[in-house]
Parts: C-alpha cells; structure tokens; sequence
C-alpha cells in the first residue's frame, strides 16, 4: 500500500485540490484501520513541516490530516480523515443538480437572507410634477334660479 | 500616446536628422536572474516570433562602477542583446501570474510597465516589482522615452555612495551610447536601511513626471496618456465614482520601513473633498500613496515605498491625527479623497494618499436612487415543473382606468347649472359685490325681498378651494340671477359640475436591482392632500416590472405611479385615484376639497356640530369628512367611515408585512423584515383640509444594504438554476439539491459530502 503525502495549499471545501507532493511511503496494513478515519503509523524521516493532506491508494481516498504523533525516533503516527470533495470529486461533478447560491450565476430577485441592512434606511420624498394655480376666482357659489329660468326678470 | 511618441519622432527626427524605426532590443533587470527562468516572451502579434535569443536577462550586482552584469543565454561581452522588431510583447509564465502595474503594455516599443509575479503553484507573490526594467531600444537609432521603478528589497542594488547613479548612468552611457540621458536618482530623503533601495530611473523628456509610489498589483493610470514615461506604478489620482477604470493600489513597503517614518515626528491625516463616492455593491475604497512637495509639484524620486499588508487600513486609522477621522467596516469604506503625510525632517515632502474606488470582481452593476440601472442577474429559476406546467397566459393588461369624463348623469348631461340652481366662479371681489348688494337698501334688493323673503337664502351654497378655478373648469360667460331676478352682476357659470386634476406620474426605477426594491423591503406611502394623509402603496404595484414572468432585468420596465383626482363642485368633494404600473388603478381614496363658508348664523352652527359629531365617532382614523360631506371611498390603512373591525384589518394589513408574506420575513436575518408602520397624520376635517399640504407626494423607505467585499465569493448569491453536471458550476457555490447516486462511498461519505456540497464548495 501506498501513501502518498502532501502539502495541501487549497481550501477544505474546494473539490479539485491545490496538492504539492511532500513524498510516498511504501507499506504494508498491519493493524486494523478505519478507511473513513485512518490511523497509520509510518516510519521514516518525514518532513513533517508541509505534509496536512496524504493519499492512500488501498483505500482510494484523500485524507485530511488530523494529527502527527511521534511515536519515537522515526516513528510517527498520522489520523486523517477522508476528502470526500476530492475522493469523488469525478463521479460528482457528472451529477446533476440545483444551485441554490452561487458565486457568478444568480437571481437578484430572489430573496437572500444573508443580506445585511443598515439600520438607518434610505428616505426619499418626490413630489408630483403638477402644481395648480393657487390665486384666482377660489369660490363657486350656488344660487336659486339661473339664466335658464324662464320666468327670468331683468 | 502614439500621437506623442510621434511628437517625439517628429523632434528627434529634427535633432538627430536620423530615420526612426522600431527596431531594439529588450533588457530585463531583476536582483535575481532565476526569477525569470520560465518567463516566455511573445508578441501581441502572434504571427511575429520571439525567440529567446532576442530576450536577455540580466541580474544587477551591488558592485562599484562600472557595473558588471550576469545573464543567462548568449551574452556579448559588450553585454548588448538580441533584437526586436519594436512590436508589442508580453510575458508570459507558466509558473506565474503576471499582472500588470499599469495601464501600459508590459513591453511596447513606446513603452512599458513592470510588474509583479504570483507563483501559480505557491501562490506567493512577488512584492517587488519583477521585472524592474525594460529598455527597448534601437542600436542603430536610438530613442528611449521609459522610466521605470527599480525596487530591490533585498538590498541588490546599494551602496553608500550615493553616486551609484552616477555609475549606473555610466552605464548606460558605457553600453547604450545610443540612449539619451537616463537619469536615476534614489532616496536620499529618508533614512532607509539599507539606503538607496528604491530609486527611480527617468528620462528627462518633458512631460508629466509621476511619483513612483511602490509595486502593487495593480496599477491605475491616469492622465498619463500624454506621457513618455512608462511607469511601474503610477501617480493616481482621485477618481471619481463614475470612473470605469477602477484599479487597486494598496500601501506597499513593510510595515516595519512604515513605522520607522511614524517614528519620526510625522502628521497624518485623512481628509475627504466631498466628492460622492459612494460605496456600491462589490466596491470598495483604497487607498494609495505618492509623492509631492508642499507646492504641489511633484517629486521624481521616491525615497521610500511601504506595504500595508492590511486590506483594510486599519493601520492607517490608528495614525491619524487630525483632520476628518475615517472609520472601516467591514470593508465598506467610507468616501475619503486623500491622506496627506508629513515627514517634520523633510517639510517640504508632503506624501499623499490618494484614494480610488475599486471595482475587485464582477458584480452587479446597481443603480442608485433615480438613476439609470444596470445591473446583471444570469440564470435562475430556468426549470419549468414538469406535467404541472402552467398552460395560462400572464395578463399584462392594465385594469380599469381612471373616468375621464365626470360626470355621468343619467342622461349623460352635466347638472353644473339648470333652472333651479346656477354655481358662479366667485372671487373675493365678486363676494363684496354681493354683500353689497344684499346689505344695501336699493331697488333691486326691494324686489327680491318682496319674492324671497330673504334674498339671502337664494344662496345655496358658498364654497371655497385652495386653487384658482377658471383655469381648471370651463365656464361660460353670464350675470348672476337670484330667483328669476337677473342682478347684472357679470359672472362666469360653470358649464360643469366636476372636473379632474391629473397631478402627473413619478417614475421609479430600480434602486438595488434587486429583491430590496419590492415588498415588503422596500415601503412607498403617498401622502393625498385633503382630508385623506398617508396612504401605503404596495411597492410592486408601482416598481419596475415586467409583463412576462422574468427575472432578466432587460425584460423590466421601470414603474409608475400617477394620481388623479375628480372633484366634484356641489359639495367639494374629491376622489383620488392612484394609478400604478400599465395604467392599472390600484386606489381610490376620498376626501374633501371645498370648504364650505357659512353664510348665515344657522348654517354655520349646523356645521359645527357635524364636525363634532364626526370628530367623535373617527377619533382613530385619518382624514375624516364632515359636516355632511361626501366620505367615498375607503382608505384600508385608516379608514374614514370605516367600522373598527375594517379599520383593525387595513392595520393588520399594511402595518405588519409578516403576514401578508406568510412568515417569510421570519427568516430573513439581519434585520431586512419590513419596519413597523408609524401613524403620520391624525384627524382632517373639512375645517382642516385644506390647512395640511395641498400636493400628494411619495415617501419611498428603501433598506441601506450592506455588503462586504467579495459577497459572491464567500456567500454567493441566490440562484435557484438547475445544471446538468455540477462540474459545470464555477466559483462558491452551494447545492440546493442534489441525488448522489453512482457514487460508490459509503452512507457515513454521501451524507458528509451533501452536508458539505450544501454547506457551500468551491469549484
């Protein structure tokens, strides 16, 4: 079995990983190991500064790494935990799907509650156009009778 | 810029009496030849071939003069290179990004930039500028019009004599004879250790010198369009928020060189000119630094460059001394136009600051208030529902409108006049006239007391308005009559007993482009002028809309609301009629307009007590009508003559928006729920319906949202768009839904990977 370790330069949550191979381990699994939660011992001189991401190519996944303990002298335990994004990054990018957020496509009428308001709100006043003129004849005054009265008297 | 370096040719021609052709070499000069080593350099124009033997690089040695220099490839040992045929070139690496630091290609044959590079694989960046140098020039004719900023950090280029730059013009002189006068200066104005390392090298061509300020990766350049020099960086001007060229240029230096110039008695200050630069969605404000002295002329050397590794500035802030204090959120910045800095050592020095907007992703293009919108939304609710699908059509057309024609009898004829009673446009004049008349002992009061009695109960009615009515209502030319008695008062009668008031439409245009312009976020009361006040405006009813079901902004047009108002002569009352998007009637509100004028001691106390009586049964209701008068219509917020349960249902439902949404405001965080309404007017009655404004007018209440750099990058944006294959999705994205089947992981791995593709990835 084969360990592949790396210095993982990308997001956790980003499927294709930036990977930079740190070195490959050669081995054998001696004791038990959870493939979801490995726990691996390797022997070696390992430069440890760089390595948080490994491959385990029995068990065909990528690993988040946990933990690195020295056991002793070149001895070092390593906990990881699977990359399911880049384990089966292939596989699920095939899939199909709705998006509901996205960095470039999206529907601005859609309401998103993640927005944040100001507490100050933007008030605006518009008045309408029309003004009507204000001085002149202001009355109307209704009286009995009219022009049209035919027993009219001038 | 051609159009110069035509000049130029044009003078060098007169000068030198020699042919210019576009024929040169290019020099690179870095501290570190190997950080070119994969650099690649091709032309704009792809049919013209550069080969490397064209390209030498050379690495600077802090030696004394005359300087020696090492390269890679085939070096003469004059040290002259290959040749170009003066075309446009860029660089290109695999192993770095290459941005440029300024408006200018990287290398041209007018001119040229430098820039810094950004590993692909490490992603570090290169701080200094890299390369430093390009020098294209023919060694047959020769013209040279660059400047260019050297900016060694790591001390590649020192010395205590500050004569290198003389060695370092000798050296140009030694091995480009042919290059005019290079003149390098560097710092000498600050203490700097080591000293001498950021110089910079120009022609003494006239022109506009800029400041070089310090590598960034990004340059803005302004105004330089008319200049020979070629900068690195640039001078930067303040921009203004219309600017469409909108670039980034951060503090650089360390902030170990910055605080060695705090140390020194420094002032530091913001102050902002006014200028409207607001921060929009997807902007924010940097700032920037250069270099001038106090007159305002520039220098030409910089002393110094620094970083500010904090995006923020927040550093900047704590230097502050005086002047208008600028305060970061976030990375919402407030609008400031410069920072000036003052070395107490070096007076003359002012280092300004100056600030532009930038623009660091693509975003929304969104308007602000009343101006023309951009905006861009792609995608979204692109599926249809299956066998579900709706088979109707969207009517887009407008309901009932307005009645233009008031009014209507039943035989279509006006009742404005007819023998029983006339309605005469009175003024104030006309009224003295009258009174005259009835308190005048004459022959034809006489006459109508011995028919009428009481000549003055022939008047039936005395109303006043708050406008001039002859302009408004037609009318025709006639005395006035009491009874059958003809006055000879002359008077104008109306010919019709109502007419309209169209107070004209407002338009609305987008404002966020977005959710925020629509209910309940965005909150539009209109205010109607006698005896009604304010009235909620449901904002969709009168946004920008769209008579298909879209969510393309292009498929919008803007909204509209207009108010007409009937008004009737016999009694002064009014109906307001709101008109909102396609003409549509989306109210009808009542009111009174004419105030009646007692005429007599009965009349007026009859009206006394119909205000009182009204006054008591409404006391909770807006614009109430009295005294007899017309109460039409109903306003559901504040109802006049509504009973209290009608008037509790317009309170539940334009007061509290959660429920004619269903609870979805309950899910929205941040405080974007619709605000309480607030009572704005209490109680009109005909006595004071025409005390309160006389014109409608709108309050539009929109949300000030507020969002940080780069939303859509770490929260993304709300889509809702189907995608045959995930891998089709591009930058941070979260799944909404998702079958993970043929995915051969176990149940612990499918539930982590959907917990984690709608937690939100990056792609």
């Amino acid at each position: 079995m084969k360990i592949t370790l790396y210095f993982n330069n990308s997001e956790p949550n980003k499927v294709r990983k930036d990977l930079t191979e740190i070195s490959t381990v050669d081995g054998t699994l001696r004791t038990q190991s959870s493939v979801i939660d490995p726990v691996v011992r390797i022997e070696g001189k390992l430069n440890l500064s760089r390595i948080n991401y490994m491959y385990i190519d029995g068990f065909q996944r990528y690993y988040f790494i946990k933990d690195i303990v020295s056991l002793r002298t070149g001895i070092w335990e390593i906990s990881a935990h699977v990359d399911v994004l880049s384990t089966y990054a292939n596989e699920l990018l095939q899939l199909p799907c709705v998006i509901g957020r996205n960095e470039y496509e999206y529907n601005l009428f859609l309401p998103d509650d993640r927005f944040i308001v100001n507490a100050n709100r933007l008030v605006q006043t518009v008045e309408f156009p029309y003004k009507f003129p204000a001085n002149g004849s202001n009355y109307i005054i209704t009286i009995s009778g009219g022009a049209s009265n035919p027993n009219n008297v001038t | 810029m051609l159009e110069l370096l035509n000049k130029f040719i044009t003078w060098w021609n007169l000068v030198s009496n020699k042919k210019i052709s576009f024929t040169g070499q290019i020099v690179l000069i870095s501290p570190d030849k190997n950080d070119f080593s994969d650099f690649t350099f091709k032309s704009y124009d792809p049919s013209i071939i550069i080969s490397e033997d064209d390209i030498y690089l050379m690495k600077m040695k802090p030696v004394s003069a005359p300087y020696t220099f090492d390269g890679y490839g085939t070096i003469p040992d004059n040290g002259y290179f290959g040749r170009i045929n003066g075309v446009k070139l860029k660089f290109e690496s695999a192993s770095h990004i290459l941005q440029r630091t300024s408006n200018f290609y990287p290398i041209t044959a007018e001119g040229y930039g430098g820039f810094t590079g950004i590993s692909r694989s490490t992603r570090t960046v290169y701080k200094r500028l890299i390369p430093v140098a390009v020098i294209v020039y023919d060694t047959t004719q020769y013209f040279f019009n660059f400047e260019f900023l050297y900016n060694f950090r790591e001390n590649t280029f020192s010395s205590a004599d500050s004569s290198n730059t003389q060695g370092f013009n000798e050296y140009f002189s030694l091995f480009n004879a042919n290059i005019r006068r290079i003149k390098v200066t560097y710092g000498s104005c600050c203490t700097w250790d080591p000293p001498g390392n950021n110089f910079v090298i120009y022609t003494d061509i006239p022109g506009k010198c800029s400041l070089i300020s310090s590598a960034s990766q990004y340059c803005y350049r302004n105004d330089f369009i008319d200049s020979y020099y070629s900068y690195c960086s640039a001078k930067f001007n303040v921009v203004d928020a219309s600017d469409v060229e909108k670039l980034t240029k951060v503090l650089s230096g360390t902030l170990d060189e910055f605080d060695s110039l705090v140390n020194k008695p420094v002032e530091f200050y913001l102050s902002s000119p006014g200028l409207p630069l607001n921060t929009k969605r997807g902007e924010s404000i940097q700032l920037e630094f250069s270099l001038k002295y106090s007159d305002g002329s520039l220098v030409n050397n910089v002393p110094f460059t620094y970083e500010n590794s904090q995006p923020d500035a927040t550093g900047i802030t704590n230097w502050i001394i005086e002047g208008n204090t600028l305060t970061f959120t976030n990375e919402c910045w407030y609008a400031i136009a410069w920072i000036r800095f003052h070395s107490a050592d070096y007076p003359e020095l002012e280092y300004e600051l100056e600030v532009h907007i930038k623009d660091p992703m693509p975003q929304p293009n969104l308007p602000g208030p009343y101006l023309p919108e951009g905006g861009g939304i792609s995608g979204g609710g692109n599926g249809s529902t299956g066998s579900n699908t709706v088979t109707g059509t969207f009517d887009a057309q407008p309901g009932p409108s307005i009645v233009e024609n008031l009014p209507v009898g039943s035989s279509g004829a006006d009742i404005a006049s007819s023998g029983m009673y006339t309605k005469y446009l009175c003024n104030n004049a006309l009224l003295n006239l009258l009174a005259e008349f009835f308190w005048e002992d004459n022959v034809g009061i006489q006459a109508l007391k011995a028919v009428l009695g009481n000549p003055i109960d022939s008047i039936i009615s005395l109303t006043a308005y708050p406008f001039a009515l002859e302009t408004l209502v037609p009318t025709t030319a006639t005395t006035i009559y009491f009874g059958q008695y003809d006055s000879h008062f002359s008077a104008f009668s109306l010919t019709k007993s109502s007419f309209q008031i169209d107070w004209g439409s407002v338009t609305i245009p987008f404002f966020w482009g977005s959710f925020l312009d629509y209910s309940p976020y965005t909150k539009i009361q209109l205010y109607l002028p006698w005896g009604v006040g304010f009235v909620s405006i449901d904002p969709n009813e009168v946004v920008p809309w769209s008579s298909k079901n879209s969510y393309n902004k292009a498929d919008f047009v803007n909204g509209t609301i207009r108010v007409v108002t009937n008004i009737e002569l016999d009694k002064g009352a009014c109906v307001h009629n709101i008109i909102g998007n396609n003409g549509r009637v989306i109210g009808s509100f009542g009111g009174v307009v004419g105030k009646q004028v007692p005429v007599t001691g009965s009349d007026n106390s009859a009206r006394i007590l119909a205000m009182m009586s009204a006054a008591i049964s409404s006391s909770s209701a807006v614009g109430m009508a009295a005294g007899g008068a017309v109460a039409s219509g109903k306003n559901l917020a504040y109802g006049k003559g509504m009973t209290m349960a009608e008037r509790a249902e317009g309170r539940e439902m334009i007061g509290n928006y959660k429920s004619s949404v269903g609870g979805a405001i309950q899910s929205l965080s941040g405080g974007i729920a619709s605000p309480p309404s607030y009572p704005r007017a209490g109680t009109f009655s005909d006595a004071t319906n025409t005390l309160s404004y006389q014109y409608p007018y709108l309050i539009i209440s929109r949300p000030s949202q507020s969002v940080p750099q780069q939303y859509g990058r770490f929260m993304g944006y709300p889509s809702n768009i189907f995608h045959a294959h995930l891998g089709e999705v591009r930058g941070y994205t979260e799944v909404s839904s998702i079958h993970l089947d043929k995915i051969t992981a176990t149940a612990n791995e499918l539930d982590e990977l959907e917990s984690i593709l709608k937690g939100g990835v990056l792609l």
